[in-house]
């Protein structure tokens, strides 16, 4: 894999994970119980800023 | 279609997977939802036990050094039973049991038997149909539904946490026609039985204000239902302060049975008398008899009495029954009456005191009746005025080395918090110190309610309709 296509993928991953950390918090404060009985938010937290690193990192270089 | 394409299209994919299998389990669509803890470590499901200074975590389970301790328990939607089985050992009181709060934060727990070890010692024959069991003194019924076919009268019977109502009927019972006049002199609330059948709940209150006049309410009760509320705010200040006020209480159509009335009032509030057609009228203790009231004759069916002096005279009270006068005190003091029967026996008092016990009071002897079921303790039962027993407790079974005790919730009255929570409380009745804990090892909790289909998507649109338009 080029190094284009892995920032490309890894830009796709910090939007999806972070996008979908806004959309499960939203969940969480409308319905409590909704997401964090079920899903880890710390996960996707952290996925969110990981990707989002290696996706600068790849950029940067 | 390239590489990227689809890592974008599997992204939408396993977002559009996510969020829908997040609705499925917060739909719960099966109606069943089952969690367990150990209580070892939160989970999203189940908190811990709590406070935890109450609790001591070992290596196979968490010990009950003090109680009462709570776990919360967070559902998804709402459910209408909760079959819960406790896991436990080394059971050092007589009796282990679990409440369920029925509203937040207001402490209103509804409780259910784990363990009670008089019980299962208990030799008298026993009957079961599953959710309830009959203990009786003689074996005189050989099913249960034939002791509800034909019940004995009330004060033979007592229950322990069971989900039974008694469905208390006179048998010849006429309504009585002519009203008469109580004189109570009660301060501030009380509550009394009364029965009707063809006739309207109708009675006249006197009330005395030395100073103002706050309101007023006046609740009846069929069983655990509401059947009448008033409440008398709309009383003029000023002129009028200093004189009685008559309120009346007319409820036409109500049907025949028992019911409970009850009058909340401040305590410087005389109810002075109460005039009624009411054949039948038991009071419930506590009453409290204004110190203005001279000397005063009731009866009670208690076998143990509870009196309390209102002020710096002297009260003398004879509860004996041979013209022994007792001097009461300020601080609350405890007769056992002469007889331990279950009989009416008379009281004399010279001035206003305050009264309780484990009977009814009534004012005259044709106007006493008792539809009250006891609560059953030990006591009850070696007394030998009850024969019958009534309870939800089924006895433990032992898995894995553990007692498992198991307890049936009905949810349709409780209300879960905010954050979707209901809170359970695990009690000890006769814990003194820490060596006499228990200790908890594992909660498997089985929630039931409506199954997911098209009749529960329609009635859910329809309630979000009806509630816009």
């Amino acid at each position: 894999m080029d190094k284009k296509t892995a920032e490309k993928i890894f830009h796709d991953l910090f939007v999806w994970f972070f996008v979908m950390l806004i959309i499960l918090i939203g969940l969480e404060y409308c319905f409590a119980g909704f997401v964090i009985s079920y899903i880890n938010l710390n996960f996707w937290f952290f996925a969110a800023i990981i990707s989002g690193g290696v996706y600068l990192s790849l950029k940067k270089d | 279609m390239s590489r990227l394409v689809l890592f974008r299209s599997f992204l939408i994919f396993a977002a559009v997977l996510i969020l829908a299998s997040l609705f499925y389990l917060n739909l719960v669509p099966a109606g069943r939802y089952f969690v367990s803890s150990d209580f070892k470590a939160a989970n999203p499901a189940v908190s811990v036990l709590y406070p935890e200074s109450r609790v001591n975590p070992a290596a196979d389970g968490i010990t009950v050094k003090e109680e009462p301790v709570y776990f919360d328990v967070r559902l998804p939607r709402k459910f209408d039973a909760a079959r819960v089985k406790i896991y436990f050992d080394d059971l050092k009181t007589d009796v282990l049991e679990l409440g369920i709060e029925g509203t937040p934060g207001a402490k209103n727990f509804t409780f259910a038997p784990l363990k009670n070890k008089f019980l299962d010692t208990l030799d008298w024959p026993r009957l079961s149909d599953g959710a309830l069991v009959l203990y009786q003194r003689d074996n005189l019924y050989g099913r249960l539904d034939d002791f509800f076919r034909h019940l004995p009268p009330p004060n033979q019977i007592a229950a322990y946490r069971a989900p039974f109502s008694y469905n208390y009927k006179i048998p010849g019972y006429a309504a009585g026609k002519w009203p008469r006049e109580i004189q109570t002199d009660f301060l501030g609330s009380f509550k009394f039985y009364t029965y009707l059948k063809d006739e309207p709940l109708d009675f006249k209150f006197t009330f005395k204000s030395p100073e103002a006049w706050p309101a007023i309410s006046v609740r009846v009760f069929s069983g655990d239902k509401l059947a009448v509320s008033r409440d008398y705010v709309d009383i003029p200040a000023g002129a009028e302060l200093a004189h009685e006020r008559t309120f009346y209480l007319y409820q036409k159509n109500l049907p025949e049975g028992v019911y409970r009335v009850a009058i909340a009032a401040p305590p410087e509030i005389i109810v002075s008398k109460i005039i009624t057609p009411a054949r039948y009228l038991s009071f419930i203790g506590p009453l409290r008899f204004s110190p203005d009231s001279g000397p005063k004759n009731i009866l009670t069916s208690a076998r143990r009495l509870y009196a309390k002096n209102w002020d710096e005279l002297s009260a003398m009270l004879v509860a004996d029954g041979k013209g022994h006068r007792l001097k009461i005190p300020e601080q609350r003091y405890d007769i056992e009456m002469a007889t331990m029967a279950y009989v009416l026996k008379p009281l004399w008092f010279d001035h206003g005191i305050e009264l309780d016990g484990d009977g009814l009071f009534a004012f005259d002897w044709l106007s006493f009746f008792d539809p009250v079921i006891q609560n059953f303790n030990p006591a009850v039962a070696q007394a030998g005025t009850v024969n019958y027993l009534l309870t939800g407790y089924q006895g433990t079974s032992r898995t894995d080395g553990s007692e498992v005790g198991a307890a049936v919730f009905d949810l349709t009255n409780v209300s879960p918090s905010a954050n979707r929570k209901i809170r359970f409380v695990l009690s000890l009745p006769g814990f003194q110190s820490a060596e006499n804990g228990v200790k908890i090892k594992k909660a498997e909790i089985e929630f039931t309610g409506d199954r997911v289909g098209w009749g529960w998507i329609k009635n859910k649109f329809s309630e979000i309709f009806k509630r816009f338009l």
